[in-house]
């Protein structure tokens, strides 16, 4: 989807970049039963996180196996076997791989159609594939939400707030989805906040190819001409990111500490909340291009 | 002009705290909309101004003492806070330091553009910052440093948000370290047990 909700990891314990990249490669494993092989070109770090929060929430204890794999036929990788909370991952990675080939068919104009257009047969059929294996409304309601969002962009919206919070409310019903009580607050808190930071870095990423092509961006709705000096984020956009960023995660972190600290993934996804978004932030907010780290699953689409 | 601290009816010791606490409490009960449309709103006006006063005039007091309020060249927003015109925005600062946000917001909102100067934009960022809203908070408090780069407090506010968001992820593997057990922590604790021994008439350390 957008690769931001990613650990650190530089910052990991060797113990448990195996186990991330066991998980990547089970999530990718799941995706191929779920919704079909293709779907697997649509694995995401952002899903490898849901999948961790969703599996420390529902205390299941995942088994680590090391299997083959056809991208990477030399080696036997380690990689966590078949799980439902894994299933369920891949096919609500599917649906929303198809709610964004709508939305970007949506926000293109002219030629720019051509590679949504081209996508929304494939991510089409893994969504119908998908869609047996989510309760019922699962597509109606993100549609419903996107299309929340969508009017307040088409509105031009002057409040990163506002809109980073209408997909906060995306993320944050993904996350809750199927399960109940305390643990549904608690996934959908971690979801909003989730979601509001992966909205910010992507406006930030965007705003100078928005500028450029007349395409709404709330970075530049909400700061007007001081949004971009000589074609990139001005020094004050981005102090301003900066400090706000980090300070609308303090409620993600605070949700993270409700977590069982005794799960194998905690320290993932604690990494990924207090180093990983930060330092996806720092990235977007320098202009460098997320870089292919040794030893990590490189890949990813969407 | 009358004791400050008598007209808010505390103590010259009294903290920060108490001295807010009791504006907070003598401006709810004396507030205009209070007695909207009463004979004798003219006369509690003037209770309320008196209150107002006081209450500017220990801040100032204090401030003066502790943070640097009120420098000599640079244009200090404090200075027309205090000053004797009822600018709107002096009304939305009432408000906020009486916790009256929606009320704060609603003045702030019907702002006309014209008069939306570096002020009104700090005023719009504690407002949503107050609120949760960080992202929006930022750019207008940034925007406020933009239009008066020389103003103290919103420079303050600034800065407190940038440690506020620096401090973010501190925590992460903080309290998985062995806490005080390196060699420094050892040494001071053994120079503190030797001079605790040594007022109580031992020694445990015999060469120092």
């Amino acid at each position: 989807m957008f690769g931001y909700v990613r650990p650190l990891v530089t910052e990991l314990k060797v113990s448990e970049a195996e186990r991330y990249r066991a998980l990547y490669c089970g999530l990718c494993r799941a995706m191929g039963h779920a919704t079909g092989q293709l779907s697997r070109l649509t694995l995401s770090y952002d899903f490898t996180f849901f999948a961790a929060v969703r599996l420390i929430l529902e205390g299941a204890a995942p088994v680590f196996a090391p299997m083959r794999c056809p991208a990477h036929p030399a080696s036997r990788r380690l990689t966590v076997e078949p799980h439902p909370t894994l299933t369920f991952t891949a096919a609500l990675s599917a649906a929303m791989a198809d709610a964004k080939t709508d939305d970007d068919f949506a926000d293109e104009r002219g030629f720019s159609r051509v590679k949504p257009a081209l996508r929304k047969p494939f991510t089409a059929s893994i969504s119908r594939r998908a869609a047996k294996l989510l309760p019922p409304d699962t597509d109606a309601q993100i549609e419903m939400r996107l299309a929340r969002l969508a009017e307040r962009e088409r509105a031009g919206c002057p409040s990163l707030d506002e809109t980073a919070s209408l997909f906060g409310d995306l993320l944050g019903f993904l996350f809750g989805l199927g399960l109940d009580g305390e643990r549904a607050s608690l996934a959908s808190q971690i979801g909003t906040a989730v979601g509001k930071f992966v909205y910010l870095c992507d406006a930030a990423d965007d705003l100078a190819d928005d500028v450029r092509r007349g395409r709404y961006n709330p970075i530049a709705a909400g700061w007007g001409p001081l949004a971009l000096e000589d074609g990139r984020l001005s020094p004050m956009v981005k102090s301003s990111l900066s400090a706000s960023a980090p300070i609308g995660l303090e409620a993600l972190g605070e949700a993270t500490e409700d977590l069982d600290p005794a799960h194998v993934f905690t320290p993932i996804v604690k990494n990924i909340v207090y180093l990983g978004l930060p330092a996806s932030l720092g990235r977007v907010l320098d202009g460098r291009k997320a870089e292919k780290t040794g030893g990590m699953p490189g890949k990813e689409r969407l | 002009m009358k004791d400050p601290y008598q007209v808010l009816g505390i103590p010259r010791s009294a903290s920060d705290e108490e001295v807010k606490r009791a504006y907070r409490n003598l401006a709810r009960k004396w507030h205009p909309d209070n007695y909207a449309g009463q004979a004798q709103a003219a006369g509690y006006e003037e209770i309320m101004k008196e209150i107002n006063e006081a209450y500017d005039a220990i801040q100032k007091e204090r401030a003066g003492g502790g943070r640097e309020y009120s420098g000599g060249g640079t244009q200090s927003s404090y200075s027309s806070y205090t000053s004797a015109g009822t600018t709107s925005f002096e009304q939305v600062r009432r408000l906020i330091a009486e916790g009256r946000y929606a009320d704060a917001k609603l003045i702030i909102d019907s702002t006309p553009p014209a008069d939306r100067g570096a002020e009104w934009n700090y005023l719009m960022g504690c407002l949503l910052s107050y609120a949760g809203q960080y992202y929006d908070a930022m750019r207008y408090i940034e925007i406020a440093c933009y239009l008066d780069p020389a103003n103290e407090e919103y420079r303050e506010a600034k800065m407190r948000m940038q440690r506020r968001g620096a401090d973010y992820g501190n925590v992460y593997r903080t309290n998985t370290d062995a806490g005080d057990c390196d060699v420094c922590g050892t040494c001071s604790t053994l120079i503190c047990c030797d001079t605790c021994c040594e007022c109580m008439g031992g020694d445990l350390i015999r060469c120092c």
